[in-house]
């Protein structure tokens, strides 16, 4: 495959880079396991729970999207489809060039990264502004997130003094609660004259039509609250039933991604401004995305797509830790960007990325929605392979033809340790060959007696 | 034809779902609802107080829901811009013991950003408005939009240090009627 192995990639990152990833992450898998005990009296069940609703969910996911727009349609929210990415960002422009301002402000949204809205709207004449403090710092700097819910974990408090100091957001501190008063102050401006705010969605309850944002900054309620058009995109997969289903998900998104009873702020969306009220958007609209999720419901992989975007998997995994979100090459990174990302790219071009795991089985474990990870990054692998795909490695079938025959396979033994050639130069560029310490097991076990 | 139609086609029928057989329960507190909640909002950074902590109010810009403004001191300034505000004050629907939540709809006599805009926040719980879990409280939402505020503001994305009050309030303070 020609792209770059996520190896090539790890081996650059700075070790102030790895430290912080690592302490980040470990940090927040031990909250996790510490916190969620307390919430729930059986976690197991909870997971369990939640796996099936997404499942009921999915089942009838037509049926849910109908009902669920008939629900959005009563409390005047606007309900527009978009099969693809460049659907969804004709209709987010059609709707932005209605308002009467060009400033766009954006709640923290995974979805608009994968349709890549940001740059779509800057070419048409609107500056846009990401809200959330580690989304800001990423757009300032023109880099991209590397984690789903903490974007700026590859980043120092130095790196970003420097950003702030340069684009001169204020005087030069390494105080991350200075830095924070800093873009505080200039964000504040922006939400105060923006006329679009543009946010995703963390559930659309069905029976109620209600959209369900979480947050702990304050910039998502801003940003859908001070303009006067809010526009939210969602992926269709991300419904829940009922709103009795709703402490059960609140719960366990908190208490996966953050290691938090509950975000500071949960945002029950239910149309726009009434009439006998003061403020809150004129228009909210509301644009359903398939991008690929249809068919990736109609596989094998179907259950990927009962994902609530915690990003537990990322902190516990392995290959993550080493690698960073940006060996990823796209906005999903970790265990579930590396089997969602190659579904909704194509195994071609991002199916390396199935390879780059451990098969630990940490992913699968922490899920809050239990998606057995593990299972399908092998059966992307072995599409791969069957497509054609995968790396030149090791000739297992001459290995195979020694082994399958006695003779052979013993006299490989004892010549073996000549070919020392072999562990000087390694398996592969990555892995080195393990050292031969003593005799072998065999002649152990003719001396034995 | 339509996305709608294409996206609604390539999904297509539905197939059967068998739900699955566990009841999830929260984990039940034997504790006095007022301490409990004083104790989560006290781990938010938050306060509990009662009537007497609006006196402090005295002299000070206040952006307010129209149905708080009646348990308002004199001598307050109420202003109309929530962005000059130094306080806001709302009144609350439901307070929440587990997990020390406020549930704020929206409504005539509110004013969404009072919650949001000024850098404290007080946060007014009227006699008989706390209940024990968050399945009570989200039972009685409303169609109004509403909104959950559990602490202060807060984010942990730089270094993953805790700094309080990003863009939302970096006060709580809950006042019990």
């Amino acid at each position: 495959m020609a792209n770059p192995p996520m190896e090539d990639f790890a081996r650059r990152l700075r070790p102030s880079t790895l430290e912080g990833i690592q302490s980040a992450t470990v940090g927040r898998v031990r909250e996790r396991v510490r916190l969620l005990p307390f919430v729930f009296a059986d976690v197991e069940a909870a997971r369990t729970q939640a796996a099936s609703i997404k499942d009921e969910v999915l089942a009838d996911l037509g049926g849910n999207l109908v009902r669920f727009e008939a629900a959005c349609l009563k409390h005047g929210i606007q309900v527009h489809w978009a099969l693809d990415a460049a659907r969804a960002r004709e209709i987010v422009l059609d709707l932005a060039s209605r308002a009467e301002g060009r400033l766009v402000v954006k709640a923290k949204s995974m979805v608009t990264e994968e349709i890549h809205l940001n740059a779509f709207l800057e070419a048409a004449g609107f500056e846009v502004v990401e809200t959330d403090l580690g989304e800001y710092v990423v757009q300032i700097d023109g880099d991209h997130p590397s984690h789903i819910v903490a974007p700026i974990i590859h980043k120092t408090r130095y790196e970003v003094a420097r950003s702030f100091a340069q684009k001169g957001l204020g005087p030069y501190t390494e105080d991350p609660g200075e830095l924070t008063l800093q873009a505080r102050a200039r964000l504040r401006e922006k939400f105060r004259t923006a006329s679009i705010g543009i946010s995703g969605v963390n559930f659309g309850v069905v029976e109620s039509g209600r959209l369900v944002l979480v947050e702990n900054e304050g910039n998502s309620r801003l940003s859908t609250t001070a303009p006067s058009i809010h526009i939210a995109i969602m992926g269709i997969e991300k419904l829940i039933p009922r709103e009795a289903d709703l402490p059960l998900f609140l719960r366990l998104l908190a208490g996966s991604a953050t290691a938090q009873r509950m975000t500071t702020y949960v945002h029950l969306i239910s149309g726009p401004r009434r009439e006998d009220e003061s403020d809150g958007p004129r228009e909210v609209h509301l644009v359903l995305l398939d991008n690929g999720r249809s068919a990736i419901r109609s596989g094998p992989y179907r259950d990927v797509l009962r994902c609530i975007r915690c990003g537990a998997c990322l902190n516990v995994c392995p290959v993550y830790r080493q690698a960073s979100g940006h060996a990823y090459r796209h906005p999903y990174s970790g265990p579930i960007g590396a089997v969602l990302t190659p579904l909704l790219e194509g195994l071609e071009k991002m199916g390396d990325l199935a390879r780059a795991s451990t098969l630990c089985g940490a992913c699968e474990e922490v899920c809050p929605v239990k998606i057995p990870l593990p299972h399908h990054l092998l059966r992307l692998r072995d599409e791969a392979a069957r497509q054609g795909l995968a790396p030149k490695g090791i000739p297992w079938s001459r290995f195979a033809s020694v082994a399958d025959e006695p003779p052979m396979w013993r006299s490989g033994l004892t010549l073996l340790p000549l070919a020392s050639g072999l562990s000087e130069k390694g398996w592969s560029e990555v892995r080195a060959a393990p050292r031969r310490e003593g005799r072998p097991f065999r002649r152990w076990w003719d001396e034995r007696s | 034809m339509s996305d709608r139609e294409a996206i609604l086609a390539r999904i297509g029928s539905a197939w059967p779902w068998q739900a699955a057989s566990t009841e999830v329960v929260g984990r039940p507190v034997e504790r006095e609802s007022w301490a409990l909640f004083t104790e989560r909002l006290h781990g938010l950074g938050g306060e509990v107080a009662g009537p007497e902590a609006l006196t402090t109010l005295v002299e000070r810009s206040v952006y307010s829901d129209e149905d708080a403004a009646a348990y308002l001191p004199e001598g307050v300034r109420c202003v109309d811009d929530p962005w000059q505000a130094e306080i806001g004050v709302t009144l609350v629907d439901w307070a929440v013991a587990e997990t020390g939540s406020l549930l704020i709809a929206t409504g005539s006599d509110r004013r969404r950003l009072a919650s949001l805009c000024p850098p404290h926040h007080y946060a007014l719980v009227p006699e008989g408005r706390l209940l024990a879990t968050l399945e009570e409280a989200l039972g009685h939402l409303t169609v109004r939009t509403t909104v959950l505020v559990t602490g202060p503001s807060r984010t942990a994305d730089i270094e993953g240090v805790l700094i309080r009050g990003v863009h939302g309030p970096g006060s709580l303070t809950a006042v019990r009627l």
